[in-house]
This record gives C-alpha cells, sequence and structure tokens, in this order.
C-alpha cells in the first residue's frame, strides 16, 4: 500500500515535470514564430563609425516577400 | 492486414502518419519557393542615399551595383554576396568605394541569416561591425587573423566574416580592379579538430570493451564530451542541424570542420556500426543528465502510459519544430533543445525556462529530456532500428541495437 502511494507521488511529480517541460516548448515555438516575424536586417555606416547610427546594428525594415533571386 | 482494418476502423495511425510527413513535404516546399524576400529591394530601401543599379544579369548571388544619380561617382560599387555561416549562408551587402591607396569598406548591411538568434544578438550587444571600422578592402577579413571574433559567438562571427570577405574581395578584384593581395583563409583545422575526432574514437573503444579499461574509457569520454563538445566549443548535435542537412545548409569543410567531423561521427556511427554513440557517450547534455542523477540519488519513475506514449510525444514536436523550420527557412528557430543554452547561457526568452525545468526533470528522473523530449535521440535510433531492420533482411542476424529508452 504504502509503496503503491510513493509509485503514485513519484507518478504525479514527474508527469507535472513533464506537462511543464512540453508547456514551455510550445511557448518556445509560438516565440520563434514572432522572432522570425521581428527579423530586420542589420546595418553599419563603417566610414561614419562615430556617428550615433553606428553599433546600432538594427533599423527596422519590412522586408518584402517577392521577386526571389538567391 | 491489421486488426484496424480488418474490422472496418480506418488506420488512424497510418493516416495521421501520411498527412506529417505531406504537411512537412508541403511547408518544405512553401519555405523553399514562396517565402523568399527580394534581398534587392531589401537592399536599395537600406542604402537610400545612393541609386543602385545592377551589373551583369547574373541571377543568382553575388550581383554586383553600380551607383547612379547625384552620387554617382567612379570607384564606388556595393556588393550582395553570400557566406556560408554555421546554420546557413548569410547574405550581405556591402558598399565599398576606391581610395588613393587602395579601397575602403563604407557600409554593410545584413540582410539575411540562419544563425542562432541569441548568437546573433551577442553579435549585436558586442558591436561587432564596429571591428570593421577602417578596415582596407585588401584587408584578409579572416577571423583570428585581422578580425577579432566575439568571446561566445565565434562561429557566428566566421560566418558573418566569410560573408562580408566573399562581397568586399570580389567587389575588389573585379569591380574596382585592385590587385588581389589579401590572403584566402586556409583550412580550419587544429587542435580542436584532433580532440573531436580522440573524443569519437575513444567512444567506440568504450563501447566495444565491456571490461575496467572500458569503464575508465568510457569515464574518460564523459569527461572530455562536458569539457570539451559542452563547455569549451558548444557543439551539441541538434534537430537545427539535422534540418539544415535536409535543407541542403551545409557549412564549408574547410571552414567548419568540427560540425562535419561531428555529424559524420554521429550519423556514421549508426548507419557503418548501427550504435547510437552520440547519445550514449559524446552528447553532453546526456553527461549533465547522468551528473545530475548522481548528486540526488532520486530515481522517480514516469507514469507507464506517459512512458509508452514519450515516442508520439517526440514526434510531435519534431513535427512542430520542422514544420516551423521549413516554412521559416531558419533551422536554428525551431530547435528546442537547451544544448546550446545550457553551455552557453545565452538564450532568448522562454528558453531560460526550458532549460531549468530539463535539470529539474533530470534530477529527479534518470535521463528525463532523452526520454521525454529529445528529437536527436529519436532521429538516430529511428536510423539504428531501420538499419538492423534492412540488415536483418538482407543477411539475418543482430546488427546493431538501438539502445536509448526512446
Amino acid at each position: 500500500m504504502a509503496r503503491r502511494k510513493e509509485r503514485t507521488w513519484q507518478f504525479k511529480f514527474s508527469s507535472i515535470l513533464a506537462v511543464v517541460t512540453l508547456f514551455l516548448i510550445v511557448g518556445y515555438f509560438f516565440q520563434s514564430y514572432t522572432q522570425i516575424r521581428k527579423m530586420k536586417p542589420v546595418q553599419a555606416a563603417i566610414e561614419h563609425i562615430s556617428s550615433p547610427r553606428v553599433g546600432q546594428i538594427a533599423e527596422p525594415v519590412e522586408p518584402p516577400a517577392e521577386n526571389t533571386r538567391e | 492486414m491489421s486488426a484496424a482494418t480488418k474490422t472496418g476502423t480506418p488506420p488512424w495511425g497510418r493516416i495521421i502518419e501520411a498527412l506529417a510527413w505531406a504537411s512537412l513535404v508541403a511547408a518544405f516546399i512553401i519555405g523553399q519557393l514562396a517565402a523568399r524576400p527580394d534581398y534587392e529591394a531589401l537592399l536599395q530601401e537600406k542604402m537610400s542615399d545612393v541609386k543602385l543599379v545592377r551589373k551583369g544579369n547574373d541571377t543568382g548571388l553575388p550581383v554586383v551595383f553600380g551607383i547612379e544619380g547625384e552620387q554617382a561617382e567612379a570607384g564606388k560599387v556595393v556588393v550582395m554576396a553570400k557566406g556560408a555561416g554555421y546554420g546557413g549562408p548569410l547574405i550581405v551587402g556591402v558598399k565599398a568605394r576606391r581610395t588613393g591607396d587602395g579601397g575602403k569598406l563604407s557600409e554593410i548591411v545584413l540582410l539575411s541569416h540562419k544563425e542562432t538568434p541569441a548568437f546573433m544578438q551577442k553579435l549585436q550587444q558586442r558591436s561587432f561591425l564596429k571591428k570593421f571600422a577602417g578596415k582596407s578592402i585588401s584587408d584578409n577579413f579572416i577571423v583570428g587573423d585581422d578580425i577579432d571574433a566575439v568571446s561566445g559567438a565565434t562561429v557566428s562571427s566566421q560566418g558573418f566574416t566569410a560573408a562580408i570577405r566573399e562581397a568586399v574581395h570580389l567587389g575588389a578584384e573585379n569591380h574596382l580592379k585592385l590587385e588581389r593581395t589579401w590572403a584566402d583563409p586556409g583550412w580550419n583545422f587544429g587542435s580542436n579538430e584532433l580532440i573531436l575526432i580522440l573524443l569519437f574514437v575513444l567512444a567506440y573503444v568504450g563501447v566495444y570493451r565491456k571490461d575496467k579499461w572500458g569503464r575508465y574509457v568510457r569515464r574518460m569520454v564523459m569527461v572530455g564530451t562536458l569539457l570539451f563538445v559542452g563547455f569549451y566549443a558548444n557543439a551539441s548535435v541538434n534537430l537545427g542541424n539535422l534540418a539544415s542537412i535536409a535543407m541542403g545548409y551545409i557549412p564549408s569543410l574547410k571552414q567548419h570542420p568540427l560540425w562535419w567531423i561531428m555529424m559524420i561521427g554521429t550519423i556514421g556511427s549508426v548507419v557503418v556500426v548501427g550504435r547510437n554513440i552520440y547519445c550514449h557517450q559524446i552528447c553532453p547534455f546526456k553527461v549533465i543528465q547522468d551528473l545530475l542523477q548522481k548528486v540526488s540519488g532520486t530515481k522517480l519513475r514516469i507514469r507507464p502510459e506517459i512512458q509508452r506514449k514519450s515516442r508520439l510525444l517526440i514526434y510531435s514536436l519534431s513535427w512542430a519544430a520542422l514544420m516551423l523550420i521549413f516554412l521559416s527557412v531558419h533551422p536554428a528557430l525551431g530547435s528546442y533543445e537547451p544544448f546550446a543554452m545550457m553551455f552557453s547561457l545565452d538564450g532568448l526568452g522562454i528558453q531560460w525556462y526550458i532549460l531549468p525545468a530539463a535539470l529539474i526533470g533530470a534530477f529527479f528522473v534518470p535521463s528525463f529530456w532523452c526520454r521525454l523530449f529529445c528529437p536527436v535521440g529519436l532521429f538516430l535510433n529511428q536510423i539504428v532500428r531501420a538499419r538492423r531492420a534492412i540488415h536483418n533482411q538482407f543477411f539475418g542476424g543482430d546488427a546493431g541495437r538501438a539502445t536509448t529508452k526512446n
């Protein structure tokens, strides 16, 4: 009886851990998806290194999705 | 004929499996054909102070642009080129101009990359592009030579620099008519690669020797892989690596021999000898899990029905990850494994919670991640099983064992 109780506790705990991890992974997929939508080109005007624009690598631009050439 | 078909019940398992494969193929095709940005328009938008006019009719990269309009002047060129990164190609546009003593790099635009976002974020935070300030276009542009890598993002630094090198040198030689004075990057083969080969060799010895020497060797490999593959090189195999092979994003052998050794050692062991050497001997995250188990001494059981369904769970997660990878054409974005983050402590957002969950799980449940979530283990073991089935079919007898629990 005690053994069964112990096993139930173990099952519950490991199941909760597994479910929490699963939810986190699903959350990661969602975050990855939003990450893709946020990806922007990165730019630096190397010759104007003292300019405040440099080093601040990205400027938001929505990439147009057509005319593939790669 | 299965029992399900005999009784008239549709074989739902097979139907779902077929749909999963079909959706993956569709996602792959859609990703390859439909979701590509117009890099030329993007580059023009970023370099809005000049009007770019394409030279030549080449349809692939690299593309060379002249500059037209008010700012047009001889000796200025913009080149868009592709360099091989670790996760896939990096596409850059560079503007260079001729000077009295050669030429200067004046602007860089990174248009697209397939690197792990956390490593690219690191490059941004450490202002990696500033390292190109004041560079002459005749410089070598080689990491470790005239460019310093960002610590902890060496591979991404190399890929980025390679793309810039390709673009700059093409423009310098073919369009600004500069003499070739720069050095080509040599083979990036050194002590790191030798250590990884040694680890694989020792891992094979450890698997096949069952005596006390085999035990010593296995312990040595365990320490070696944790320190080298984990903390030093951070070169664990993940789903993104496998997906990038499927997508043809294979890093250059010359620049990334470590990747090649890891892949040949990992996939070669399952295909050639039918042993999943990677999961049991080389994976540093497995070592971390085993160590946590030793520390805790707690071996909680997993509910049998969850254990039984674990393969289905990993298949589902792998399917979701591959859909994301194929649609985004970005292998790193679907890699949900916490391996890279464990050893570099660089991650984005929710990854910071997956790692502790996996570690807490491993503290209480033996091989928690491997048994319930790891797509790499499942993939490798599937190859072992397929190999065994093929071997038994044609030659009979035992042809290697799939030894992980998923």
